[in-house]
């Protein structure tokens, strides 16, 4: 089954999803900021990364940049959880070099149809 | 012959030498009384010329502070350089001594503005001068020109002797500075020389008040931008902070509800979504108040992008059919094949018609549902195609009190709806707003019972039709119309759109055509466009002040004619009239005021105002149209009864009389008129399709001008012959009225 990372700094939302994503069969590997973010990404060389933007030490956005501009986790898809879709945060997040976007709070079937789009492209090299 | 013996010649020549010596003794007494005159009358025309240079000098020095206090130069710079051409002049210039002082916002004291050739000790002891200490801090306790003869004043830190005008520089009263220049020791008091400084005077502290509000200005301007910033990121950290335990909350309870029906404990669900769906619902009055702060703090942007209508509807219908479904409704979804693409904000576009359609699902049951979209041409006052949304419903539908309040926030019809049917309250407020931004606008019509239809109009590439508002205030505005449409036509160029709405509803309503600018470059572009019959000119503006514009305006041809108003807060009446404005009128203005000044300019250029009596309104409208194109102002009354009503109160310079009205036809309209004093002054052309009798003809006869038949030929013809005899029945006011006349 395939790996996430979710990069999350709330604890109760980190659970919550990670036990959501866990029911539906994912194997899911947690960082609480972007620093561990980057570090867990370059470890675990997950299938798809679940990035929250705002965190502490490193915020998602330059989280996203980082990851993007390393050759070790360039092909790994990312999806952005942004506060909401009006304020101009899907633009920015599409700019940062994220795959895709999701608003908060998640709902779940339709995160868990962007993963399994992104999972399935054949361009990601980095799937086990 | 001895030799003191004369003989009689001799002495006849010396008669004749005596004679002559006394001839040549009175003509040269006489050339030197004429030489004399000669040079008394060379030095009174010296004394001629040397007036007329002084005032050439005085002018010219007045005219290069004018327009030196115009320039986009720092204050140091400006004084100084106007110090320098108030000390060219002639009687200043052997010294060319002296000093600009600015008044202390306090009021207790001047500082050192600018200075020329004071010696350093001097420039160190009058850096700051108190209120009436010395003769700078005496004209400024007096606010009156001050002179000191030299010999009256001993040099002081370190000045030869010397004599000194010290000139307040006033505006409206107040103290903003003072204005020094040392003559020599000798120099007398003179009417022509303060006459010159209390001009110079007078512009330095139009100046310097002009620099202080714009100042202020900018400074109120960082402020509330600074309060604004401030309460933006308020708002998006607040909605952070809050959105993060609703995550929690929503995302725990849909667990729970996974969990309680794997566990077999169904009946913990419908609590379990109660919970949800209260989540969801403060969720969204979050989103909906930081996207509608966003919005009036202008600092929701617009992401343009190219797409597919077609696909937008469909897209949109495929996330709202379960919805429809819920209350039995049927959804009927049509795209025009011409739609076609457009440029704009899709999210924002998703967002409206997805708001309109929750609306209308909610409110609406066992009914249908339509969502259309077409493309439009451009009505008057558009630039390029727009596209036409519209989303109609079978619902409740609304009566005209609840459709007044639709778009303001959290108003829905009424306080019982929001517990009946849900919803923020704020989705038709954002949706309306929404349309504003991308330049267009949301319409709608309901009815109790029958149903509610909404339609957003929007451009079809919203990038072009925003670039003419280029400024981000204009976007909450409806785009004027940028054309004229009857009556005087006035330009009012105003930045502040209060002040815009205002002078256009108000003027609207006494009859005048206005087109409002907000900014300079527009007011310009549009002068040119319009030629306009006459301008108001706010002073204070961003970017280009009103004194550039007045100055661009006067300095172009073909606007150059047109009278310019220039309305302030600031009191610079010299400075607007030496530019070439008619009128200076101070904010805030006083609607008399400015209607005496505008009917004078009025009475001055247009040929006048028309009354056309007539029933029938097309004929009204017609006749109106053509008139105005004359530049005519054209009033209109459906009957005899209804004229004389309005000649109560108002002048016509023509009357244009139908005969056949209800109510009050047109001879007994003539009769009663010609009973009133003063008719014989207004001319009356009778308009009719009534064939004549002798008897008509007797009763109207001495009282009105001409008789025009209508019906008899076509239409261009008839509003020709229309014009024509208005033309040359009426004695046009102004010149060029008079002029084309000759010409016709």
């Amino acid at each position: 089954m395939a790996k996430i990372l979710l990069v999350e700094d709330n604890e109760m939302n980190r659970d919550m999803l990670s036990r959501r994503l866990a029911r539906k069969g994912y194997d899911v590997v947690l960082a609480v900021d972007g620093r561990e973010g980057i570090d867990k990404a370059v470890q675990e060389n997950p299938d798809l990364i679940v990035l929250d933007m705002s965190l502490p030490v490193i915020d998602g956005w330059e989280a996203a940049r980082l990851l993007k501009a390393s050759a070790e986790t360039r092909a790994i898809p990312i999806i952005a959880l942004t506060a909401h879709a009006m304020s101009g945060d899907r633009e920015a997040a599409l700019a940062a070099g994220c795959d895709d976007y999701d608003t908060k709070p998640i709902e779940l079937p339709r995160l868990l149809d962007k993963m399994a789009f992104l999972l399935s492209r054949p361009a990601t090299p980095g799937g086990v | 012959m001895t030799s003191n013996q004369v003989s009689p010649p001799v002495e006849g020549l010396l008669a004749e030498r005596d004679q002559l010596t006394e001839e040549i003794w009175v003509s040269r007494r006489a050339a030197a009384i004429a030489a004399e005159l000669v040079v008394e009358q060379f030095e009174k025309m010296g004394e001629v010329q040397r007036r007329l240079e002084e005032k050439a000098a005085v002018e010219s020095a007045l005219n290069a502070l004018l327009q030196l206090s115009l320039e986009d130069v720092p204050q140091d710079d400006l004084l100084h350089r106007a110090l320098d051409l108030v000390l060219s002049m002639t009687w200043l210039a052997s010294r060319a001594q002296g000093a600009v002082f600015l008044a202390e916002e306090d009021g207790g004291g001047l500082v050192l503005g600018a200075q020329r050739s004071m010696p350093e000790a001097m420039q160190a002891s009058c850096s700051r001068v108190r209120l009436g200490e010395c003769l700078c801090g005496g004209a400024a306790a007096m606010r009156e020109l001050v002179f000191v003869e030299g010999a009256g004043m001993p040099g002081r830190a370190g000045t030869a002797p010397h004599g000194a005008y010290c000139v307040p520089l006033l505006s409206s009263g107040t103290l903003r500075g003072i204005l020094t220049v040392y003559v020599d020791a000798a120099h007398r008091r003179d009417s022509a020389e303060e006459g010159f400084l209390r001009a110079a005077a007078d512009i330095l502290a139009g100046v310097i008040e002009r620099r202080r509000i714009v100042e202020q200005l900018r400074q109120a301007t960082r402020a509330a931008d600074a309060a604004n910033r401030a309460k933006s990121t308020f708002l998006a950290n607040m909605s952070h902070e809050l959105r993060t335990p609703l995550n929690a909350i929503i995302g725990y309870s849909e667990m729970l509800q996974e969990d309680a029906e794997d566990a077999g404990q169904a009946e913990l669900v419908p609590d379990l979504q109660k919970i949800q769906s209260a989540g969801r619902h403060l969720l969204e009055l979050i989103n909906a108040v930081l996207d509608l702060s966003k919005v009036e703090a202008g600092r929701m942007d617009l992401y343009l992008e190219e797409f597919e209508v077609a696909g937008v509807i469909e897209d949109v219908a495929a996330v709202v059919r379960p919805l429809v479904a819920r209350n039995a409704n049927t959804l009927d979804t049509r795209c025009d094949a011409q739609a076609g693409r457009m440029i704009g904000d899709l999210t924002k576009l998703r967002q409206a018609l997805l708001n309109l359609l929750s609306n209308a699902c909610k409110f609406t049951e066992r009914g249908t549902i339509a969502l259309l979209a077409s493309r439009a041409a451009a009505r008057e006052g558009e630039s390029g195609d727009r596209l036409v949304f519209a989303v109609r419903d079978t619902g409740i539908g609304m009566t005209p009190e609840q459709l007044a309040r639709i778009f303001q926030p959290f108003t829905q019809a009424d306080a019982g709806t929001s517990r009946q049917f849900g919803g923020t309250g704020l989705g038709l407020t954002i949706t309306e707003r929404f349309c504003r931004l991308m330049g267009g606008e949301i319409s709608v019509e309901s009815a109790p019972g029958v149903g509610t239809t909404f339609t957003m109009r929007l451009p079809a590439d919203v990038s072009a039709a925003r670039q003419p508002a280029a400024r981000p205030a204009a976007l909450g505005q409806a785009p004027p119309p940028a054309s004229f449409e009857g009556g005087m036509r006035l330009l009012v160029i105003d930045d502040e759109a209060n002040a815009r709405d205002l002078m256009q509803r108000y003027l609207a309503k006494e009859g005048f055509s206005v087109v409002t600018a907000a900014s300079g470059q527009e007011g310009l572009q549009l002068a040119r466009a319009l030629h306009p019959d006459a301008i108001t000119l706010d002073v204070l503006m961003p970017g280009m002040d009103g004194w550039a514009v007045l100055r661009t305006l006067k300095a172009d041809a073909r606007v150059a004619d047109i009278p310019v108003i220039m309305l302030s807060m600031v009191d610079s009446q010299n400075l607007g009239y030496a530019l070439g404005a008619v009128e200076y009128l101070t904010k805030p203005v006083d609607r008399e005021r400015l209607l005496a000044v505008l009917d004078k300019y009025r009475r001055a250029d247009a040929p006048g105002t028309a009354l056309v009596v007539e029933d029938d309104r097309a004929v009204r409208r017609l006749v109106r149209r053509r008139l105005e194109k004359e530049r005519w102002t054209v009033a209109e009354a459906e009957n005899g009864r209804v004229a004389l009503d309005w000649l109560d109160r108002h002048r016509a310079d023509v009357i244009l009389l139908d005969l056949m009205m209800p109510e009050m036809d047109g001879f007994e309209f003539v009769e009663r008129w010609r009973a009133r004093e003063g008719w014989r002054s207004t001319p009356i052309l009778v308009v009719t399709a009534k064939e004549l009798t002798d008897e008509d003809r007797l009763r109207l006869d001495g009282y009105v001008q001409k008789i025009v038949r209508k019906g008899g030929h076509g239409h261009e013809e008839f509003m020709n012959e229309v014009r024509d005899l208005v033309r040359c029945c009426v004695r046009p006011r102004g010149a060029q009225a008079q002029a084309e006349e000759r010409k016709g």
